[in-house]
């Protein structure tokens, strides 16, 4: 037992930062990137640039696009004739994507069977619909160039929550844990850190250790807000994964006819040939307009059944609120049966996943854009944040041993060490190494080889598990050095090898202007610089003489007794 | 220490701040009017009014920061070179920096609205601040003058805005 409550956190701090340090690093590496999950896909996919820039142009000079009421019609139509009567669900989605809207169902007469003989179903149609013509978009003629198959931005958002490629459970579980131990942290840091409104604007530079802890406690409080925010936010989105004994209960409460709901409603409907078809889409979308609302969209639910409900989903025009209100109808008679009824606890529920994944594109789409650079680079700041804290816990230790291991503590450091290096740079380098390998590797893979999105990710896996490998052989500051190099190299030369394939870099996206795959490139050169900057603060430091390190340890111990209290272990 | 007394010099450095402060309600209240005048599509939400919104609300925070700073002893001493404020003075930076931080945040509900608005504020202070912590770091000096002029755009600016 530590001898006061500041030192029993501090020794909370050090050990729930320290070993779960690594995770969150990838986790919060992988956030920032996911961020912008979008533009990579887009970067990673250039032989889709040119159709999309089409696109681009065709879409600025479209007519206006028709009335909601209109086009809500002809979509029902669609509908209508894709045998509803044979789904369980359709979906329109207005605005889905600039000029055009949604539609689609779920068919229950296709998919794979289950043990008890009835259908799994399957998506029945998925389709735009140009918000200027009420037709299918006349880009579907085109000739659709085939893109490179990979998995693109969406890879990182997946390692994001599950550490996986294709999330394995163990994964999120490892992440809920990560980020429980992520808010462990959090507090108790705040709750050590005595100085936190004197030290506020603190950082002092070229004193080792202290700068190192400034550094640290700096780029923590300055992000205060969002890293409770996101930390929050994540575990309220692994809910399931931590409080799984609710959802469970009740599936083994139920009895078997019920079960198989689960799994498909078959067992419910109604024979299928004698359905009507729903009631018609237009008016109930004029009554909900009536009152002042923007429609979003709309759903059928539970249409196999005797009582088919319709949702039209709203906002209202004057006020942007993170959710949509939802009215239900009856799916029959049109009859209305009410407004879905909004706990409090959905509402937070809703405004914490929709402002850690950055959907506030209700807002509008420059509002979003504003949103999600926010994020990034407080998030690439968060990462930082938690890299100067490995770091620091070895920079105090490489000094003087502390021996909390016993006999094993020289061994136990040189690991963490290796750790230290691989969880932040050599993850980056697996991260760009990601972006070349989508420029390297060729279109069609030689036969015997694995799908090309399964090699990218692969070769990620590899480059990543080499870094380790290097930190472990390598001293560790020449570690840092060498991969930092590395890391730098492969960041700025980037746009290098884009050109060397594609023919095109960052000048040309920016003539045609493609800010999204500009952006991508031009961010990666940022941190290109940033690893140049610190592979030669890291030399120098190796560098420097005995004698300026033996000053530099004098200095550590001159420092007053409180502050190192503080910051023991 | 020059024959002035403490009371003279408290007083000389009111009067700067009153100049200061009398220049930035000025110039705040010529761009209203001239915008009220010139800009016909003033108080769209359009790209521009979260562009110029975004850097108000920066800059104001900059101001702010660098002013609840200056009242800090061991950040006076690195901005101005002078051993420490008096305690009036420092009362001053504090409330300045309050009301500028409060100024930050009207700037961004203006261009993104309540709710996004107040996410917003907080990740531009997170920028303001960084920004403060890395001049006093590398240029101490700089940052009286970065202050100024954050607080000078920032107030121009929210003129500007709707």
């Amino acid at each position: 037992m530590k001898q006061t409550f500041r030192q029993s956190m501090g020794w909370l701090h050090t050990w729930a930062g320290l070993w779960l340090g690594w995770v969150l690093v990838v986790i919060f590496m992988t956030g920032t990137l996911a961020v912008f999950a979008g533009p990579i896909t887009h970067w990673m996919q250039p032989e889709l640039m040119a159709h999309e820039r089409e696109e681009a142009a065709e879409l600025a000079a479209r007519p206006p696009a028709l009335s909601v009421g209109t086009r809500v019609a002809t979509m029902d139509q669609a509908i209508r004739e894709g045998r509803t009567w044979a789904t369980m669900w359709w979906t329109i989605e207005l605005d889905h994507v600039p000029g055009a809207d949604r539609y689609y169902w779920w068919d229950s007469n296709r998919g794979d069977l289950y043990p008890n003989g009835q259908r799994r179903g399957a998506l029945g149609a998925l389709e735009l619909l140009d918000q200027s013509t009420a037709r299918k978009p006349v880009e579907d003629d085109h000739e659709h160039p085939d893109a490179r198959d990979t998995a693109g931005g969406n890879f990182f958002i997946t390692l994001h929550y599950s550490l996986t490629h294709d999330g394995a459970n163990w994964g999120f579980y490892t992440v809920f844990i990560a980020t429980i131990a992520f808010l462990v942290a959090l507090v108790s840091g705040v709750v050590v850190h005595k100085k936190i409104f004197a030290d506020f604007f603190t950082f002092r530079r070229g004193k080792g250790q202290r700068s190192w802890l400034d550094a640290h406690n700096a780029m923590a409080v300055m992000t205060l807000p969002f890293l409770l925010m996101i930390g929050w936010s994540g575990l309220d989105l692994l809910e399931k994964f931590g409080l799984p004994t609710p959802a469970y209960s009740i599936q083994q409460s139920q009895s078997e006819e019920q079960q198989s709901l689960f799994h498909t409603t078959g067992a419910a409907f109604v024979e299928s040939t004698t359905l009507e078809p729903h009631t018609a889409l237009a008016p109930l979308v004029m009554q909900v307009e009536s009152h002042g609302l923007r429609v979003v969209g709309l759903r059928g639910g539970e249409i196999n059944t005797a009582s088919p409900v319709i949702t039209v989903r709203a906002m209202p025009l004057d006020d942007t609120r993170f959710a949509a209100r939802e009215f239900k109808f009856d799916g029959h008679s049109g009859a209305f049966l009410g407004e879905e009824p909004v706990t409090d606890a959905g509402v937070v529920r809703n405004v914490l996943h929709r402002l850690h994944e950055g959907q506030v594109s209700n807002f509008g789409i420059s509002a979003e854009l504003s949103y999600r650079w926010l994020l990034f680079i407080s998030s690439a700041l968060g990462t930082a944040m938690m890299a100067a804290g490995v770091v620091l816990f070895m920079v105090k230790r490489r000094k003087r041993s502390l021996n909390e291991f016993g006999r094993a503590t020289p061994y136990v450091y040189r690991g963490i060490e290796a750790l230290n290096v691989a969880a932040v740079v050599g993850l980056a380098i697996a991260c760009i190494s990601y972006l070349w390998l989508n420029r390297l590797l060729p279109m069609e893979l030689p036969v015997g080889w694995d799908e090309r999105h399964h090699v990218e990710q692969d070769g990620f896996l590899t480059i990543w598990i080499a870094t380790l490998i290097h930190a472990l052989l390598r001293k560790p500051m020449r570690a840092w050095v060498e991969q930092l190099a590395t890391l730098s190299l492969l960041c700025l030369a980037l746009p290098l090898v884009n050109q060397a394939v594609t023919g095109e870099m960052f000048v040309q996206y920016l003539i045609a202007g493609d800010w999204e795959a500009a952006g991508v490139e031009l961010t990666a050169m940022v941190f290109g610089l940033l690893a140049a900057f610190a592979a030669h603060k890291v030399r120098a430091r190796i560098n420097a003489a005995p004698v300026e390190r033996r000053r530099g340890k004098a200095q550590v111990s001159e420092q007053p007794q409180a502050t190192v209290a503080e910051v023991a272990a | 220490m020059s024959g002035r007394t403490l009371t003279d010099k408290a007083r000389h450095h009111w009067g700067i701040f009153a100049r200061v402060l009398a220049a930035a309600l000025g110039g705040y209240a010529l761009t209203t009017l001239l915008s009220f005048l010139l800009l016909a599509d003033r108080g769209r939400c359009g790209m521009s009014a979260m562009i110029l919104a975004g850097i108000a609300s920066f800059a104001l925070g900059l101001a702010a920061f660098t002013s609840l700073a200056l009242a800090m002893d061991r950040h006076h001493e690195q901005m101005l070179g002078r051993r420490k404020a008096p305690p009036r003075q420092k009362l001053i930076f504090r409330i300045v920096g309050w009301l500028l931080l409060a100024l930050s945040l009207r700037a961004s509900i203006l261009g993104w609205g309540w709710s996004l608005g107040s996410a917003i504020w907080l990740g531009l202070l997170t920028l303001s601040a960084i920004t403060l912590i890395l001049l006093l770091g590398w240029r101490p000096r700089a940052a009286r003058w970065t202050g100024i002029a954050a607080l000078a755009a920032g107030i121009i600016l929210s003129g500007v805005l709707p």
